[in-house]
This record gives structure tokens, C-alpha cells and sequence, in this order.
């Protein structure tokens, strides 16, 4: 990144479990709340998969124009609603001045389930003459990235990562070093859909996914009582903006960011993940020049596997030092489950709220953690902070830290 | 038989398939291109693989992507009415 440059969160969007905006989801988080349920969708009752976090009462036609509705799915949906939130919260309008100053930045894993499977079943019920042309961009990772660029006319250099869940935290350094390299504004986040019938089916084969039938059982991250973890739907985006040029247009500065790094260990292989996060940890923290003590909370990655629990607080302890004892570490997600990609942007809202707010919610569900770590359970903490570390990893192997100053 | 074609048929058809509201009298103008009312050359496939469908003919899209509303719906018919 450029040292001249540095990248701030001007804008946040929620899509989550726990309502529609930033204002609703850091209500629920800060009271513990739990948005776990049993999935109700037709289709999905005779699946092994029994809890999620459910987006609830997400009106698409509020956010969305009905012309990019026929086109895309659900994940693209929560996403331009997010990118919408988001630009309104940073005081940003579509078609700017300069185009070229404005880029869309995105990460996805699940893609357009749902939308595929209607049309799959067109293929089977009717032929490959009733298969919509939509099709060919509604299921496809980038596609919120195009809808979103499309629809605002941003045309700055825009892109997609690919790279597991961790990718909604390193959409989020793609910006950042767009950034520095020149572009003004990015548009960053994830957000994904992946509770339908075929998307479920997809995840089906992880050997995290928890089975559990009871919402306050299904996902107690780093409780001695972990079964897995749950999935969820929804996401954030964020306005990503070089500070001098937010300062300029007297734009509130939410967050900066300050480090990341990411590295990979290989698909389910939790014990190996522990010396690739530590790695990412150290190097989001070089770059952020900041000194472990500096943390002043962890937003985990918090997978809910006993095996990859253990992992994540070795790393700390690697990477952090004595201090890995002693600085808050909390699961917000706990409560609404993972969201995949959208997961570790949900996890940066959370983070920038926290820094401004001055409190971290804290981890539901679970009662108890057997890692020697400081998890925050129960109650939410006041503390004065202006560091946060947001760690996230995927189901196939990626591990990525980013490192959150407060303005 | 086949009837012919309208501009409320078609209205219909770009609105369900490609959700954008369009007027009778904007598609009848002569000059109207589908991509200045925000009908994507994807939109104009599926109205035309709906129309297809519909009315159990084959139509040659090569021939119909980027020309005007007026003209699509004119090789519509006639395509129509041929194969019935």
C-alpha cells in the first residue's frame, strides 16, 4: 500500500440474521442475542442441516430496481442492498462526477444457488430451451461485483476474490491497496445466500457443518460443549476511501485499515491452520506497525470445531504472546451463524462498531471455553479501544488477519 | 392459430422476463432500441426464447440482437406465422 495513501471506512451495510442495516445488527449483537432458528424453506426440511442464521423480512424490491431483481440472486440481492446502505451511510451517490475514481470490490464462495437450481429444474422439467439467459451471470461469483459496478456506473478497476471465506476479509486489502494505488472510492465487502435446498446440499460434505437440532446448541465456538458450526446468510459492505479524499469531502471517518495478510494451509486441515494464521497475524500486524499489546479486542474466526478452536488460540498465543491471555476475544457470530464470505465482513462491522462505541458484544450461546483465552460470554464489555484484529479461515484451507484501527 | 403478435404482448413479455416496465407507445415508435429501455441483449433472448417457446417456432437470434423493437417483433411474426 502506498505510504502516502491510507485506506478508511467511510460507509457500512449490514445484511444480516439479526436485521436489515448496521443499526438492528449492533442492537441484537451488543444485548448477546441469538438469530439461530430451524431452516423453514420449502425444500429444506428433509436435509441433515437443521440450524442457520435466516435473513427474515428482506424485502429485495426496497433496495433493488426490478430489472437487476430478474437477473440475480439472493447473494446479489443482499449485496447491492448492502453496497446501498452503505454508500447512503457515507454520504455517496451512484454515477459519480469521475467513474473511474470509483471501484466495486467482492468476494463470494456459495455463488447463485438458488437462482441455478430453479433453472436446473427448468432444464430437467422442460428442456434447455426454458433455461433462462440470466442464468449465465446470476450463479456466477462476480456477479454482484458486475451488478453493483453496473448499476452505479463505477468504473474503477473492479474485481473479484476467490479465495475461500477468508476472501470477505481480503476484498476488503484488495480495496485498501486500490486505494494506494490511486482510486479514490472502492465498494468492499461479501455477502452470500447459501440456505436452499441445492446450495445445502453443497454443504453438506463439510466435516465441520453442525447437525445439531437445537438453536442454542448447534454452534458454541470455543465451548468444551462444540458440535460444529452452523451457516448463515447475509453479509456487509463498506465504503472504502482514501483518507485524504474523505477528509476533503468532510466525510466521517469510521475505521482505518491498518494490516493484512493471508496465507494457506490446506482444506479441513485445522491443525496445520494454527502456524498460517499465526503468519497472517504477524504480518497484518507489521504492516499495521503494531505491537501485539496494541490489540485491544479479537473478533475470532470462531469455527465451532473443538479441533480448529484449539488452532485459532494456539495462534494467538504464537503470534501474540503473553497477551493472547489477556486481550478480549469474542464470537459475535455465534449468534446468527456463518455467513461464509460474508461471515469475516459481517465480523468488520462488528469490529468498526465496536471501536466507535467503546464495547464488545459478546459470544452467544456458548457457557464456557477450555482455551485459555479471554472469551467474552454473556455480557457485552465496555473497554476503551482503538485496535481490533479480525481473523477469519476457510472450509478449504485460507487463513486471513486484518488489523482495524479506530479514526 | 396463431394470432399476431402485440406491442401489449410483448410490454408484458420484457416486463416478466427482463423487469423493465415499458409503455405501448415507447415500443411502437419506430426508432426504439431494446437497450435504451434497459433491455440487455440477455433480457432480448429471453422474451425471444419465451416467444419461441410460446409458439413452438425457431427463430434466429443472430439476426435479431441490436436491431430495433419494431423490426424484432415484425420478423417475430412473420416467423410465426409462417410455421403455423
Amino acid at each position: 500500500m502506498s505510504p502516502t495513501r491510507s485506506a478508511v471506512i467511510t460507509g457500512v451495510g449490514v445484511i444480516s440474521p439479526h436485521g436489515i442495516g448496521a443499526d438492528d445488527y449492533w442492537k441484537a449483537l451488543g444485548e448477546g442475542r441469538s438469530a439461530l432458528s430451524r431452516i423453514d424453506r420449502e425444500g429444506c426440511e428433509n436435509l441433515p442441516l437443521k440450524i442457520a442464521g435466516l435473513v427474515r423480512g428482506f424485502d429485495a424490491e426496497e433496495y433493488v430496481e426490478p430489472r437487476y431483481l430478474v437477473q440475480t440472486d439472493r447473494f446479489t440481492h443482499f449485496a447491492m442492498a448492502a453496497a446501498e446502505l452503505a454508500m447512503s451511510d457515507a454520504d455517496l451517490t451512484s454515477h459519480p462526477d469521475d467513474p473511474f475514481q470509483v471501484a466495486v470490490v467482492t468476494a463470494a464462495g456459495s455463488g447463485g444457488g438458488e437462482f441455478g437450481q430453479r433453472e436446473l429444474q427448468h432444464l430437467w422439467a422442460e428442456g434447455p430451451h426454458h433455461v433462462g439467459p440470466y442464468q449465465s451471470i446470476a450463479w456466477f461469483y462476480a456477479a454482484s461485483t458486475g451488478q453493483i459496478s453496473i448499476r452505479g456506473g463505477f468504473k474503477g478497476p473492479c474485481g473479484v476474490v476467490a479465495s475461500d471465506e477468508a476472501g470477505g476479509l481480503d476484498a476488503l486489502a484488495h480495496a485498501a491497496r486500490a486505494v494506494g494505488r490511486g482510486t479514490d472510492t472502492v465498494l468492499a465487502g461479501a455477502a452470500e445466500a447459501p440456505i436452499a435446498p441445492y446450495s445445502m446440499v453443497c454443504q453438506l460434505g463439510y466435516p465441520g457443518l453442525s447437525t445439531a437440532d437445537d438453536p442454542d446448541r448447534a454452534y458454541r465456538p470455543f465451548g468444551s460443549d462444540a458440535v460444529g458450526f452452523v451457516p448463515a446468510e447475509g453479509g456487509a459492505m463498506f465504503v472504502v476511501e482514501d483518507a485524504e479524499s474523505a477528509r476533503r469531502r468532510g466525510a466521517r471517518t469510521r475505521a482505518r485499515i491498518a494490516g493484512h495478510t493471508a496465507t494457506f494451509t490446506g482444506a479441513a486441515r485445522w491443525a496445520e491452520s494454527r502456524e498460517g494464521l499465526a503468519h497472517a497475524v504477524r504480518g497484518a500486524l507489521a504492516e499495521a506497525h503494531c505491537a501485539p499489546d496494541e490489540i485491544d479486542v479479537v473478533f475470532a474466526d470462531a469455527l465451532g470445531v473443538p479441533e480448529a478452536d484449539r488452532a485459532e488460540a494456539l495462534a494467538l498465543a504464537d503470534a501474540l504472546g503473553d497477551h493472547a491471555e489477556r486481550v478480549p476475544v469474542t464470537a459475535p457470530k455465534a449468534g446468527f451463524g456463518r455467513a461464509h464470505c460474508g461471515a469475516p465482513a459481517l465480523d468488520v462491522a462488528a469490529a468498526v462498531l465496536a471501536l466507535e462505541q467503546g464495547l464488545i458484544p459478546p459470544t452467544p450461546h456458548t457457557e464456557d471455553c477450555p482455551y485459555g483465552l479471554d472469551l467474552v460470554i454473556g455480557h457485552p464489555r465496555p473497554a476503551e479501544l482503538r485496535t481490533a484484529l479480525v481473523l477469519s479461515r476457510g472450509q478449504m484451507g485460507s487463513n486471513t488477519a486484518l488489523v482495524l484501527r479506530r479514526a | 392459430m396463431a394470432s399476431e403478435i402485440t406491442y401489449e404482448e410483448l410490454a408484458t413479455l420484457i416486463k416478466v422476463r427482463a423487469g423493465v416496465q415499458v409503455t405501448v407507445d415507447a415500443l411502437a415508435d419506430p426508432g426504439c432500441m431494446f437497450l435504451d429501455l434497459g433491455v440487455d441483449s440477455l433480457g432480448v433472448l429471453g422474451v425471444l426464447s419465451d416467444l419461441e417457446n410460446r409458439y413452438g417456432v425457431s427463430i434466429d437470434s443472430s439476426e435479431l440482437l441490436g436491431r430495433p423493437v419494431a423490426e424484432f417483433l415484425q420478423t417475430v411474426n412473420s416467423t410465426v406465422k409462417a410455421g403455423a
